[in-house]
């Protein structure tokens, strides 16, 4: 490998103006970039980019492996979601399984979650949203009661987020 | 001391460069150092900057200088790269490592952002065979690390591009 390709300083730049499916293929490359690259894929996770929606939309589907598919989004979560500072999430399967998991995002700065209705009206949806979509370290206290997302608090240690 | 005073840099061949104070004031390492250490009337020498690249980085600096937003100026990562300086970067690969490595040197940041966007804009919309490929970049992985790397994210993101 060409000497300055393998300088960290140059790789971590290069990383801050790359987005998600071209970050992906930069950890498939070698192992240097695999190391480099992973924090800046998952420093910002939004469920509803890139391919997230068809992943998590595979369970409503007939298409839907179930527990096989759960065990991969467990899986994945478990051993990246400390590498996660901005987390955006709409979905409620992510939800449910993040809400399992409670000691893995423990550095996420950011938290977005927006609720998960059907039939819900488009001035609603922009309603929860705003209500919804707060900074962290809030997010455990504003949820309205009886909001089925208020156990999101449950996936962060407030102590561990600053 | 004066705003017109000039400063003498030696390349690593031994050739020597007269610049105005304020485009050596773009390199954060000179700037820090002549604050420091005050003009001292002899030749800076950067073993590390050959004088083709000492050349481009000069001219880099001489294109901004008046720029009053030079020290934000490709903060902005989704922004596009103006003119000029699509053109400055028009070179060989090696040209251009050798100006990221004499930027991160000098410290002069926007220089460091424009040719590292410039490396990104190679790497977008690439697998990562033609990444490899683009960059002479050898698979160091065991078949089992890339088959796991590849079962973590089996459900290929790409996809939604």
């Amino acid at each position: 490998m060409n000497t300055t390709l393998g300088m960290p300083e140059m790789l971590h730049t290069i990383a801050g103006h790359l987005d998600g499916p071209d970050l992906l293929a930069c950890i498939q490359v070698c192992r240097l970039w695999h190391k480099i690259f992973l924090p800046s894929l998952w420093h910002t996770i939004d469920d509803s980019k890139y391919a997230w929606p068809s992943i998590l939309s595979l369970y409503d589907s007939e298409d839907s492996l179930g527990e096989q598919d759960e065990a991969w989004l467990r899986n994945i979560f478990s051993k990246y979601g400390h590498l996660i500072r901005h987390l955006s999430v709409s979905w409620k399967i992510l939800i449910d399984i993040l809400s399992t998991l409670p000691e893995v995002c423990v550095n996420i700065q950011e938290l977005s979650t927006f609720d998960v209705c059907e039939n819900i009206t488009e001035e609603e949806e922009s309603e929860e949203r705003w209500y919804s979509n707060m900074v962290m370290g809030q997010a455990a206290t504003k949820y309205r009661p009886g909001n089925p997302t208020a156990q999101m608090g449950r996936i962060l240690d407030p102590v561990d987020c600053v | 001391m004066s705003a017109h005073s000039q400063i003498l840099l030696t390349s690593s061949e031994g050739t020597e460069f007269l610049i105005d104070r304020d485009i050596a004031d773009k390199s954060m390492l000179l700037k820090c150092m002549l604050e420091d250490i005050g003009e001292i009337g002899q030749a800076v020498p950067l073993p590390n900057v050959s004088g083709p690249i000492l050349t481009k980085v000069i001219e880099y600096c001489t294109h901004h200088r008046d720029d009053p937003n030079f020290l934000s100026a490709n903060d902005d990562v989704t922004a596009d790269i103006d003119e000029w300086d699509l053109e400055y970067c028009k070179v060989d690969q090696g040209t251009l490592y050798e100006l990221i490595l004499a930027a991160n040197y000098l410290d002069i940041k926007p220089l460091m952002d424009l040719t590292c966007k410039t490396v990104a804009n190679m790497i977008k919309a690439k697998s990562p065979e033609e990444i490899r490929k683009t960059f002479n970049i050898t698979n160091d992985f065991t078949p089992e690390e890339e088959d796991q790397v590849r079962r973590e994210n089996g459900k290929d993101w790409v996809d939604e591009h």
